[in-house]
């Protein structure tokens, strides 16, 4: 559950093309981490696979993208069930302006995942997927927005483990947080891989290096209009002998 | 596609690439003149050997103290993780091939005591195979030449060969003069210190190929 292969992902903005011919196998229960230098469409190939795209007007998708298989530009997907399976965290913490609780029981509360009785014993299930539950155990009614931005970031994934997805997507979830958040992160990254397969797109090389089992590596094609991957390998690999030089000058800070 | 974000790095990994050739010819030159001074039968020499090895010590903490910077501060990984981690075994390996030059200091020093000598046979020559190969070694440092590396691992059969021959021409002294004995085990010493040279200079080759290329090989066991 929750592997995600794209085949020949072409993606416009109008008429522009952002990201050209993109191929990828995510392995499900794996953590996936795409590097690229700024700009190469590391983000908007992210958002492709939830269809978070779709929000923005004129943008348009070719190619495929399967979930276990099934097309998620089929026109008979459901986009909020797909956004519910696929789950996302972002750069900056955004937890809704309610409290601890509501936050994380938000997602079961509007599909209906829980009965009322269950509520409490779904919300602590996912504090402490999340490894928040022992820091806010006493204060679930307290105002998420009193968290510290760490714990920001740990109740936005709790807010997604609450609705059961199969794949979680990070955009560069740790780049508003201290190195000690940030480590915890990264820890919370590796147990989930447990039970979920993640993509997280990182500008810190050493995140990639440490946290994930694969990495993909983007940049910008020849012409410098549209973003590809040029390279996917084991991050050992990735690290260590890249195969190609503009990976190598890429994660040796030599360019990007 | 430059943008020169690493040309700090870029001089400071050049330094220590400068810093390990420049240990690499003094090692050379210390092992090459622990040999000289049991050919020439040179004691000062054979001194001046053994003082020296302690800054050839020295030397290589500090380049190990160099790369241990460069991987706090600059959290190397591809190229320059291996060029770095490389060049901390090659200092090491440069260090003990100083050890074996002193080493053969000192076994011509206690030599001395017995004044009945003994033919040195194939040693020079020995010697001279082991110190070509390092020689040869250093210089696919230098270059970072992984042909010249592979060729050099495969080479040190030679000295392998020249050193077992050593070996039964001096056994062989021995037994024909039994008050010769101890001598010839110092020789025997000798020998296998030189064969360790060849070793040693094999182990750097490899080093080179891993910075280069990522392949981790023994080449020659």
């Amino acid at each position: 559950m929750g592997a995600i292969q794209v085949n020949h992902l072409n993606f416009y903005y109008g008429e522009k093309l952002a990201l050209n011919d993109v191929s990828i196998d995510i392995p499900e229960r794996r953590i996936t981490a795409l590097i690229g230098p700024s700009g190469c469409g590391k983000s908007t190939f992210l958002r492709c696979l939830n269809r978070m795209n779709d929000t923005i007007l004129g943008t348009r998708v070719k190619g495929e993208v399967l979930l276990d298989g099934e097309d998620i530009y089929a026109p008979r997907t459901d986009v909020v069930d797909l956004r519910r399976r696929i789950g996302m965290v972002f750069q900056r913490p955004n937890p809704f302006p309610q409290s601890i609780f509501d936050n994380v029981a938000f997602g079961p509360r509007v599909l209906g995942l829980a009965r009322k009785s269950e509520l409490a014993d779904f919300v602590e299930a996912s504090l402490r997927a999340a490894d928040l539950w022992g820091e806010v155990k006493d204060n679930l009614h307290e105002d998420a927005l009193s968290l510290s931005l760490g714990q920001q970031q740990r109740l936005c994934i709790a807010r997604v483990v609450a609705v059961r997805p199969e794949v979680i997507l990070m955009d560069e979830p740790c780049s508003a947080l201290d190195p000690i958040a940030t480590l915890k992160i990264e820890a919370l990254m590796r147990e989930l891989s447990a039970n979920y397969t993640i993509a997280i797109v990182t500008h810190n090389m050493q995140q990639a290096a440490r946290v994930s089992d694969m990495t993909a590596m983007m940049m910008l094609t020849a012409d410098g209009k549209s973003g590809t991957i040029i390279e996917i390998g084991e991050t050992k690999m990735i690290f260590t002998k890249p195969r190609d030089k503009r990976t190598e000058d890429y994660v040796t800070g030599r360019f990007g | 596609m430059m943008t020169g974000t690493r040309d700090r790095f870029d001089r400071e990994l050049a330094h220590l690439q400068g810093r390990i050739l420049e240990m690499g010819s003094q090692v050379h030159a210390a092992a090459g003149r622990g040999l000289q001074a049991l050919v020439e039968d040179n004691a000062d020499l054979a001194r001046e050997v053994i003082a020296a090895d302690e800054e050839l010590n020295r030397l290589r903490y500090d380049i190990e103290g160099e790369c241990y910077h460069l991987l706090v501060t600059e959290q190397p990984v591809a190229g320059d993780m291996r060029a770095i981690v490389s060049g901390i075994i090659i200092a090491s390996e440069l260090e003990r091939i100083a050890d074996h030059g002193k080493k053969i200091a000192r076994t011509y020093l206690r030599m001395l005591d017995d004044p009945r000598m003994v033919p040195l046979g194939d040693i020079p020559r020995l010697g001279e195979m082991a110190l070509g190969l390092l020689d040869r070694a250093l210089r696919s440092v230098a270059h970072r030449d992984v042909v010249e590396a592979r060729a050099v691992c495969l080479d040190d059969d030679q000295v392998d060969a020249l050193y077992k021959q050593a070996f039964n021409l001096t056994i062989s002294y021995m037994l024909e003069n039994p008050r010769q004995i101890a001598a010839g085990a110092h020789l025997i010493g000798v020998a296998h210190e030189l064969e360790r040279i060849g070793d040693r200079a094999t182990n750097i080759a490899e080093r080179v190929i891993y910075a280069v290329t990522g392949e981790l090989i023994e080449l020659n066991v």
